[in-house]
């Protein structure tokens, strides 16, 4: 489609402003945009200094952060389009928010912004919302022209020469209309993709329900049985067995309630629903409060835990909760593992990583715990960090996994810009390796 | 007394079968994979009945039932109740396919599985007393 092609052209040629303070997710979203063939960007650490730019930058289009220093992403939205310049007053600014509700997406439309972004940033949603709106700016300018040329064409007698130019609006208006015709073509392939897109969904969310159905029914049958065998034993007037019932009782609801809190996070981090709060971390403190948080289960098969590190600094970009989070649950997956007073290896290094998608290579921290459990089989080191997909090695009892820890573990670390991967020791055991950017202040 | 082979590797579900057979006088035997589960039938002839879960790591229950039922097995005689959590008719028509006479879905109350394994036991006395009698 060759006039969507130049429409193309002129889109990456458009001048595009980051306002954002945070110097990763400014680096990650420029990475974004140039390797989609944007050239023109410029950058700014919070809104005061974006503001700054515009007369002499004049940007098509504007991202920016929401919480700032100096000067928020509400207040920008409000000075660009108070700007005393039209045109510039009409600059679309998308925001980007890791607020999820709806009257907080609701607060940034009402602020004045055209669209928003969802923090962690998606690539593929950057490139489609910013060439909707570039796109449809372009397409108005060009109507705007082209309404001109008919005004003034309306106001003045035919003339010979002045048939050349009659022509000329007229080929101009089919050129108008067939561009026109290929974005409704466009439009048309793009529905098709949401179709599939939509198909695929469903087709997940079969699978999903069939797994969830058949993980739901072993602890509920636990459940009820023990109950009826507890009622039972009282009716017999032979209650010594009712402590252990009620104790299996117990721990087949604490298996159903962390399936529960596993699913629900799982949908929500898949539909884009999950809340996170990006503030400096310190690395080394959650892992040893993730440590205390599972000393029960540890102290049972009497595991210990060593520490090495050789961090000078140890601060990263993270929602601390969520992080605890995914300690936790390798914490869980090692001593669920590891045999009888087995040893848990902690090990934190000073490293450097390519943030995923993107060409950008910054310091970072690596982070490894290693058991002495039975390893991972090579074939699933992958798999693993599928859902539903539980190691063959699984020791299946009750308070065992979902088989979603450890894709929620992937996917809240993608959004701190991070990393997961499984390995087995030289020595034996299985080695978590989580590597997260280094948090550089600005 | 009837002896009835009890397969899963949920220590939970093999605790629950064994109380329910042992409160209606039957003598359990435990097997927690596929692998045990097949030379608990070997080395027990005096086993009646297997209660099998469908799955489990390694040999899953599909495949215990193929290789009990086998041609040729001296132990093709032995009913196999499968049990499962899942809920689909193909699930069911794929374990009866594979050799098993019957088939519980958890969760099961300790009647259902009770009346189920009664059922299976009787006919095969029955069967047993119309042949002793030719």
């Amino acid at each position: 489609m060759p006039p969507t092609e130049t429409l193309r052209g002129e889109i990456l040629d458009s001048k595009i402003l980051l306002v954002e303070d945070d110097p990763l997710s400014r680096a990650v979203l420029g990475g974004i945009l140039r390797r989609e063939g944007f050239h023109s960007i410029e950058e700014a650490e919070n809104g005061r200094i974006g503001l700054s730019k515009l007369p002499q930058f004049r940007p098509d289009l504007i991202i920016s952060d929401i919480l700032m220093p100096e000067m928020d992403g509400f207040a920008l939205c409000a000075q660009v389009h108070n700007d005393p310049d039209p045109e510039i007053a009409r600059t679309p600014i998308l925001i980007q928010t890791g607020l999820t509700q709806e009257s907080d997406k609701a607060k940034i439309f009402a602020a004045g912004a055209t669209d928003y972004l969802s923090k962690p940033i998606d690539a593929q949603e950057v490139i489609a919302r910013l060439v909707l709106h570039l796109e449809r700016g372009l397409i108005l300018k060009r109507l705007q022209k082209f309404n001109g040329h008919l005004a003034h064409e309306r106001g003045e007698t035919i003339e010979p020469e002045k048939l050349e130019g009659e022509y000329w609006s007229f080929k101009r208006l089919s050129g108008t209309i067939n561009s026109l015709l290929d974005e409704i073509e466009l439009s048309h392939y793009d529905i098709k993709q949401a179709k599939e897109k939509a198909e695929r969904a469903n087709r997940i969310r079969t699978e999903f329900l069939a797994s969830i159905t058949h993980d739901f029914k072993t602890p509920v049958h636990c459940i009820t049985n023990f109950a009826a065998m507890g009622i039972s034993a009282l009716q017999k007037g032979k209650p010594e067995p009712l402590p252990e019932y009620l104790n299996d009782i117990l721990s087949n609801g604490t298996r159903l309630d962390s399936l529960i809190s596993d699913i629900l996070d799982f949908s929500k981090i898949e539909s884009g629903h999950m809340d996170f709060q990006l503030k400096p971390t310190a690395v080394r403190d959650i892992a040893s409060r993730a440590v205390a948080f599972t000393r029960a289960p540890a102290l049972a098969k009497q595991i210990q835990v060593q520490y090495d590190s050789s961090l000078t600094h140890d601060i990263v970009m993270a929602d601390a909760r969520r992080l605890e989070q995914v300690f936790v649950n390798l914490m869980s997956n090692a001593i669920r593992f590891s045999p009888h007073h087995g040893y848990l290896y902690w090990k934190f290094e000073q490293s450097s990583m390519r943030i995923p998608g993107t060409e950008l290579d910054v310091p970072a921290i690596t982070i490894r715990l290693r058991d002495e459990g039975p390893g991972i089989p090579e074939t699933e080191l992958q798999s693993i960090f599928e859902p539903f997909v539980q190691s063959s090695q699984q020791p299946r009892k009750p308070g065992s996994g979902s088989g979603l820890g450890l894709t929620i573990c992937r996917r809240l670390l993608q959004a701190f810009y991070g990393t997961i991967t499984a390995s087995n020791a030289a020595e034996g055991g299985a080695v978590f390796t989580i590597q997260l950017p280094l948090h550089t202040q600005t | 007394m009837h002896t009835i082979l009890t397969v899963d590797d949920e220590p939970h579900v093999l605790k629950i079968m064994r109380a329910h057979l042992e409160d209606a006088n039957y003598a359990v035997l435990t097997a927690t994979n596929g692998e045990d589960a097949i030379e608990m039938v070997r080395n027990h002839p005096e086993i009646d009945l297997v209660l099998l879960d469908r799955a489990m790591p390694g040999i899953d229950g599909l495949e215990v039932v193929r290789q009990l039922k086998q041609k040729g097995s001296p132990h093709a005689h032995i009913p196999v109740i499968m049990q499962t959590a899942k809920v689909q008719d193909y699930d069911m028509y794929e374990g009866i396919d594979a050799g098993a006479i019957n088939y519980l879905t958890k969760p099961y109350s300790r009647e259902m599985l009770l009346a189920t394994v009664e059922n299976v036991l009787r006919d095969m006395d029955a069967i047993k007393a119309h042949y002793a009698r030719r």
